[in-house]
């Protein structure tokens, strides 16, 4: 195995985990943005996605393209139905923020043991998409299904930033994000908005956990420990800020993949998240100096 | 209205409560602590099942002086802190005087504590080499010593004429354990460990780790890890274009091999003393087949892990020591019966653990997995 070969692997690695933080802390960012709220349950909405693809492509045998739309829409009404009759109701009995996190992070408990009952305590093979074996990218083999999630990500990460700046829809939930009191008075239904927020970050993060089901099997605790990746590489680019977000993302697959292939496997954690305790502490704001919400 | 439902509450508190002692006098509680909830309940719950076959079977007969058995068991979610939580809970409040533990090492570590302070027979499934032969007097295993195998895979990489190796271990005290045992090993038979890769448990991308070990340019790469971890660094080593032989232990023969790792776990070779075979007819001796089918029968598939085995060996030799004690309410009586024990022929060998040490095995098998399938380790069909 040569020395370029073995970068080749290793950036197209540290892209595919990297672009996976990517998406999943665009969705923080987003319900952040958009509700000042954190969603502790991001990372079981994609071990569901994961489930409910591996529902639809291997159990009913449907076709990959279709299977990846339903996941879409099951996740999303998911999002939304949290959104809608659980955080919203918790608010409007005057529940503080302190409260909804505790309140997601019972949701995160419930919806791994529900996934354990529903599906299954053990962990779940996706079939292959592909019929190919590895391909060979400059010398370097690359499973397809690696490519799929790179793709499905970058398509994720382009899709959400064309539909927030360029529909009606995306700048209506940007201007509910910035003045609620405002958006209403020019009629645009926040409530809704912010329902359908919090269905596009589920939507999203169910689809990569769909594509990334292939790569790593499905099991509930598959969203843990990328989601806490996911989330610190939104606070490093800046919490609440889309594009910080992807950089966040994309820095600590780079970070954890290179250190771990070139420094130390034990500490890459430590280092990785040292990391971040360094950027907080010059810039508290993260790397894109985003205004936090009070 | 609060009042009246923390009334109700109290209430069914107390209930449950007589019920309890009212049902204590005709059964002998077994205390048992295991994950049944998050990445390792799978084998968790694999693990109660054996020992609650192996706990019928008695009960069948007609219990043990007209008493029957029955297993408390709490969930320890996999953590240290559950399991000493759920330990605690057997002890002090159900009053257990045998406790069947968890096959987490560090588990059956953290309670041993506890167990040998309140004199309590404690019976974990564990294979890290830690909590064994360090003087504790309650506290026993029901299978093989992690050593055990990682003497019978070294012996497997002379047969296969490695002169070097790659070592990737999990980060924890089972990886830890295992890494020094499998060091000490390769350093007594000339084996070059060239590079020595750790692991973080719960990861899901190993692209670095892989290409850490890869770069050195071994002979072969030895993975020391267990379940979906294991199966996950020999998936992902097969789509970065490894295609040589991976040696491994008991972890080789766990069902995640097969789901998730699916065709990239041919050509893992490994050491474990009980394998999981794809249909119960193809059970290694008679007594694996006849459990196999039962549990088949029972649960309607094959057991997700060999921990299937390990609870039904650590539930019968409960039974053992429960019918040879003298008094079934004593700790140390159960205690001195467990020790006495000698000559037991069960799914993993023949236990004998009258040499103190708490464990009872002195052997394990070798296997390797062809053609999709664990098989008897065989090196002409592996090298063809």
């Amino acid at each position: 195995m040569t020395t370029e070969s073995t970068i080749i692997r290793l950036v197209i690695g540290a892209l595919m985990i990297g672009s996976v933080y990517a998406v999943m802390g665009m969705s923080y960012s987003l319900i952040y943005k958009a509700t000042g709220l954190m969603n502790l349950a991001q990372g079981d909405f994609l071990m569901l996605g994961a489930f409910v693809g591996l529902t639809f492509y291997k159990t009913l045998g449907l076709n990959i393209v279709l299977s990846f739309i339903l996941t879409f829409i099951v996740m999303f009404a998911l999002g939304y139905v949290v959104q809608r009759y659980l955080i919203t109701s918790l608010l409007n009995k005057g529940a503080s923020f302190s409260f909804i996190i505790l309140c997601t992070s019972a949701l995160s408990l419930a919806f791994q043991n529900g996934s354990q009952i529903i599906w299954s305590p053990y962990t779940l093979p996706f079939p292959a998409i592909f019929d190919t074996g590895a391909v060979d990218i400059f010398g370097a083999k690359v499973a397809p299904e690696n490519l799929l999630v790179l793709f499905i990500a970058a398509f994720g990460a382009i899709g959400l930033f064309l539909f927030i700046n360029k529909t009606k829809l995306g700048t209506a939930m940007r201007a509910s994000a910035l003045d609620q009191t405002a958006a209403s008075s020019v009629g645009i239904n926040v409530q809704l908005t912010k329902g359908i927020t919090w269905g596009l970050s589920a939507g999203l993060a169910g689809v990569v956990g769909m594509a990334l089901g292939p790569v790593y099997g499905v099991y509930s605790t598959m969203g843990a420990m990328i989601a806490q990746k996911a989330f610190a590489g939104a606070v490093t680019g800046g919490y609440g800020n889309i594009y910080g977000a992807v950089i966040g993302g994309l820095f600590y697959g780079f970070m954890e993949t290179f250190v771990s292939a070139y420094l130390t496997t034990t500490y890459k954690d430590a280092i990785t998240f040292a990391m971040l305790i360094i950027i907080l502490a010059i810039s508290p704001t993260g790397l894109f100096k985003e205004k936090v919400i009070e | 209205m609060k009042k009246l439902i923390s009334i109700v509450l109290l209430l069914t508190m107390l209930a449950t409560l007589c019920a309890c002692s009212a049902e204590k006098t005709n059964e002998i509680l077994i205390g048992c602590y295991m994950p049944l909830t998050g990445s390792n309940a799978g084998s968790g719950i694999c693990e109660v099942r054996g020992i609650e076959m192996a706990l019928a079977e008695i009960n069948a007969a007609g219990g043990i002086d007209g008493k029957q058995l029955k297993l408390v068991t709490y969930d320890s979610a996999g953590t240290t802190e559950g399991a000493t939580k759920a330990a605690t809970r057997l002890i002090e409040q159900d009053g257990v005087k045998v406790i069947a533990g968890s096959f987490l090492s560090s588990s059956v570590l953290a309670v041993s504590a506890l167990t040998e302070r309140a004199k309590v027979l404690h019976v974990g499934t564990g294979t890290g080499a830690t909590w064994t032969n360090i003087g504790l007097n309650y506290t026993y295993r029901a299978t093989a010593n992690g050593n055990l195998p990682v003497a019978t895979m070294v012996e497997q990489l002379v047969d296969c004429g490695m002169k070097s190796i790659a070592l990737i271990s999990v980060a924890s005290e089972y990886g830890q354990s295992g890494h020094d045992a499998v060091v000490a090993a390769c350093a007594a038979n000339n084996i070059e460990v060239k590079a020595d890769v750790i692991y973080q448990s719960a990861e899901t991308d190993y692209t670095g780790v892989i290409s850490n070990a890869l770069s050195a340019n071994a002979d072969t790469l030895v993975v020391y890890g267990l379940g979906t971890e294991l199966a996950l660094i020999t998936k992902q080593l097969r789509q970065n274009g490894y295609e040589d032989l991976i040696f491994t232990i008991e972890g080789g023969a766990n069902s995640e091999m097969f789901s998730v790792a699916g065709d990239a776990s041919n050509n893992v070779v490994f050491s474990a003393a009980y394998v999981v075979p794809a249909t119960a007819e193809e059970g290694a001796t008679a007594q694996i087949q006849d459990v196999l089918k039962r549990y088949v029968k029972d649960f309607g598939e094959m057991p997700y892990s060999d921990c299937f085995y390990r609870g039904y060996d650590q539930g019968r030799l409960i039974v053992e020591a429960l019918k040879n004690c003298e008094n079934v309410e004593d700790g140390e009586s159960i205690m001195k019966a467990f020790k006495a024990l000698s000559g037991i022929e069960l799914l993993g060998g023949t236990f004998d653990f009258t040499n103190g040490t708490g464990d009872g095995l002195t052997s394990a098998n070798k296997w390797m997995i062809m053609d999709g399938k664990i098989q008897v380790y065989d090196k002409a069909a592996l090298l063809k």
